[in-house]
């Protein structure tokens, strides 16, 4: 740096010094800068807690455990069943006269081409 | 350094190296936003956060002051951009505000200094700055503004001709 170069230098930084304000202390803008980090986890922190929450719950309700298999057993299951025989249902009394009339196959005692039918 | 001063995501950066820088630090965030106090405190705040976060790893490639600037100079650029759609016309009147505002807060002796210097391009007076004012080597101030040597070189050379030229013509004006 020449001669002139160190005079505007001078000159320079004197003006500069007169533009700058008046600097804030370096503890009062570090404590700053230390504070919205700790809020700023701490938003991160509780949006995290939220998140995992609420896909616990998501998860929990979407892969719900399946219930296991069993066997049934069969005569507390039909204990719990009432079974009408459908011919009995649909008549309106029992009738076992119905069946009195059964067709009876009659002997022949008349040969035909000396054989019996 | 101390153990306890390092910053635990940052094993390279101790506090007491920050507060050693910290005017510089304020000085540059306050030119990156023409000179508004709030929004340098709020820039310096989140260089601050970027470094205890780890998301800035200061890994011993430059000086601590020349990676924190460009720090600096990267939140300055990312805020911007992220603003400039929305704002371009508020900003604009801002800036005049503000530009207004340091102007009275320089003393009348520099008026005509302070008025040459603002009126050089940007990157001009980025360069100017930082090697002048910030007391960085012109390696150092050519990666804080992202360019290579040569570049900073040249605006550098160029910067300090406009420079001389403006304030030569300033005071043929008043010989006049």
């Amino acid at each position: 740096m020449n001669d002139q170069d160190q005079q505007l230098q001078k000159m320079l930084s004197r003006a500069q010094k007169q533009v700058d304000a008046v600097t804030p202390p370096f503890v009062s803008s570090f404590a700053a800068a230390e504070q919205s980090l700790q809020s700023a986890s701490r938003r991160r922190y509780f949006g995290l807690g939220a998140t995992a929450a609420i896909m616990a719950v998501s998860v929990g309700l979407i892969f719900k455990a399946p219930n296991e298999m069993a066997y049934v057993d069969v005569d507390a299951f039909m204990n719990t069943t009432h079974w009408v025989a459908p011919s009995d249902a649909l008549l309106p009394a029992r009738q076992f006269d119905i069946y009195h009339e059964v067709p009876r196959l009659i002997e022949s005692t008349e040969p035909l081409d000396g054989a019996l039918l | 350094m101390r153990d306890d001063d390092v910053l635990a995501k940052n094993p390279l950066v101790s506090q007491s190296a920050l507060e050693a820088i910290h005017d510089q630090v304020f000085g540059w965030a306050l030119s990156r936003c023409d000179y508004d106090r709030n929004v340098a405190e709020d820039l310096v705040q989140q260089t601050y956060v970027e470094l205890l976060t780890g998301k800035a790893k200061f890994e011993q490639r430059s000086t601590l002051k020349t990676f924190v600037f460009s720090v600096v100079q990267n939140l300055a650029k990312s805020r911007y951009r992220r603003q400039a759609s929305r704002l371009r016309l508020i900003s604009n009147v801002k800036s005049r505000d503000i530009v207004e505002h340091a102007e009275v807060a320089v003393a009348a002796e520099y008026d005509a200094l302070w008025g040459a210097v603002k009126a050089l391009p940007q990157r001009q007076r980025d360069i100017l700055e930082l090697v002048f004012c910030r007391e960085l080597t012109i390696d150092e101030a050519s990666a804080v503004m992202g360019v290579t040597t040569g570049t900073g070189r040249v605006h550098y050379d160029r910067a300090k001709k406009a420079l001389r030229a403006r304030l030569q013509d300033q005071q043929d004006v008043l010989n006049e």
